[in-house]
C-alpha cells in the first residue's frame, strides 16, 4: 500500500485532536442557523428603527386641511382672508396649524408667538404629542419678510408673502 | 451538551468494564454510523465495511478493559481505521486502486518520509506524535480539514459540505498543510540520509 507508513502514523493522532476535528464543523453547522436567526433579528431591528424613524418620527402639519410639503400652501388666516386686504404694510396674522405626531414634538416660533389654547397667553414653544393644534400669531407682519417656525428643530415652516398670488403662503422645509 | 456526551460515554465504558453485553449495542447505537463512515471511506464496499465495524466492536470488547479510553469516539474511530487499513492492504496487495482513499494516500506522497518502516511500530508511533505536534500548531479549521481528509478519509465534497468551505478552499488548505508538514518533518530530521 502506497504511503502506508503515513496512513498508519495518522491513525496515531491524539483522541482530542480527532474529537475536536469531528465536532468543529458540527459546531459551525449548529451555529449557522443561529447566525442566520441573529442576522434576521438584526435586520428586523434595523427595519423597525428605520420605520420608527421615518414614520414615527414623521410629523404631519396642515393648515386649514392642506398638508404642508415642499410646495407653498396658502396660509389661511381669518384676519387676512377677506376682510383685511392681503397686502398692506403691516398685518396681524393668525395661522392655525394642525399637527399630527406619533411621539412628543416641540414647536418653536422664531418669529411671533404660539398659542395651544385660544385663551392661553402664548409663548415661543409648545410641546405636545398625538394630534394637536397651535395658533401661530404674528403681529405686524411685513410682506417682504420671511417668518420661521420649527418642529423638533428638524422641520422649518417658512411664511412669506407671495407677490404673484397676492397671498401669504407657507412652505415646509425639512432639514438634512 | 459535551459534558452529557462524556457522561454517556463513561457509562458505556463502564458497561465494557462490567463485561455487560449492552456495551456493544450501546456503542453500535451511538458510534456505529461513525465507524461505518470511516470503514466505507477506506474500503468503499458495504459488506466489507459492515464486517469491519463488527470487528471494531469485537476489538473494543477485547481491549476494554484493560484500556479505559479517554474519548470513546476517537478510540473506536482509530480501531475502525486500523482494521480497515489492514483489509484495504490485503485486498489491494497487488493491484493499484483508483478510489477516493487511494487518492488521499497519493496526496500524502509529498510528505511521506521514506525511511519509516511500516513494520516498525515505534517509528510509526513517533511519526504519529510528530504529526500531532505539527497539527496542534495549526489553526482549528486547518486541523479539522486535515483530520477529516486523512484520518476519517472523507472526500473533498463531504468536507466542503460539512464545513461550508468551497472545494477549492479545501484543496488549497490541504495542499498548504501538506507542504508545511513536509517542512516540519524535514526540521525534525525525517529526510536526513
Amino acid at each position: 500500500m502506497k504511503n502506508e507508513a503515513m496512513a498508519r502514523a495518522l491513525t496515531e493522532l491524539d483522541d482530542e485532536l480527532i474529537e475536536q476535528a469531528n465536532t468543529r464543523f458540527e459546531r459551525k453547522r449548529k451555529s449557522g442557523p443561529a447566525r442566520i436567526l441573529a442576522a434576521a433579528a438584526g435586520f428586523v431591528i434595523i427595519f423597525a428603527a428605520l420605520f420608527v424613524f421615518l414614520s414615527g418620527g414623521k410629523v404631519e402639519i396642515s393648515v386649514n386641511g392642506a398638508v404642508l410639503s415642499g410646495v407653498p400652501v396658502e396660509a389661511f388666516s381669518p384676519q387676512t382672508s377677506s376682510a383685511v386686504p392681503a397686502r398692506s404694510a403691516f398685518q396681524n396674522l393668525s395661522i392655525p396649524l394642525d399637527i399630527k405626531a406619533k411621539g412628543k414634538v416641540t414647536v418653536t416660533a422664531f418669529d411671533g408667538i404660539l398659542r395651544s389654547e385660544p385663551d392661553s397667553e402664548g409663548g415661543k414653544t409648545v410641546s405636545a404629542s398625538g394630534d394637536f393644534s397651535v395658533l401661530w400669531i404674528l403681529e405686524s407682519a411685513e410682506a417682504g419678510k420671511e417668518y420661521r417656525l420649527s418642529v423638533d428643530e428638524k422641520t422649518d415652516l417658512i411664511l412669506s408673502f407671495d407677490e404673484g398670488l397676492n397671498k401669504w403662503t407657507i412652505i415646509k422645509n425639512t432639514r438634512r | 451538551m459535551k459534558r452529557s456526551i462524556r457522561v454517556e460515554d463513561n457509562a458505556i465504558i463502564e458497561l465494557y468494564w462490567n463485561r455487560d453485553d449492552r456495551a456493544v449495542s450501546q456503542t453500535a447505537e451511538k458510534y456505529g454510523a461513525y465507524c461505518m463512515k470511516i470503514s466505507q471511506n477506506i474500503l468503499n464496499n458495504f459488506s466489507d465495511s459492515e464486517e469491519n465495524v463488527n470487528d471494531t466492536y469485537l476489538k473494543a470488547w477485547n481491549s476494554i478493559p484493560p484500556t479505559r479510553p479517554k474519548i470513546l469516539s476517537a478510540y473506536l474511530g482509530r480501531i475502525a481505521r486500523n482494521l480497515a487499513l489492514n483489509r484495504y492492504k490485503a485486498r489491494h496487495a497487488e493491484k493499484r486502486a483508483g478510489d477516493e482513499f487511494s487518492v488521499s494516500l497519493d496526496e500524502l506522497s509529498q510528505c511521506t518520509p521514506s525511511g519509516v518502516s511500516v513494520e516498525d511500530e515505534v517509528q510509526i508511533k513517533k511519526l504519529g506524535q510528530t504529526i500531532n505536534r505539527f497539527l496542534s500548531e495549526q489553526k482549528e479549521d486547518v486541523r479539522a480539514v486535515f483530520v477529516c481528509r486523512y484520518f476519517n478519509c472523507d472526500s473533498i465534497e463531504e468536507i466542503s459540505s460539512k464545513s461550508g468551505f468551497s472545494q477549492s478552499k479545501i484543496k488549497s488548505i490541504l495542499m498548504r498543510t501538506r507542504m508545511k508538514l513536509r517542512l516540519y518533518l524535514e526540521k525534525e530530521g525525517y529526510y536526513e540520509e
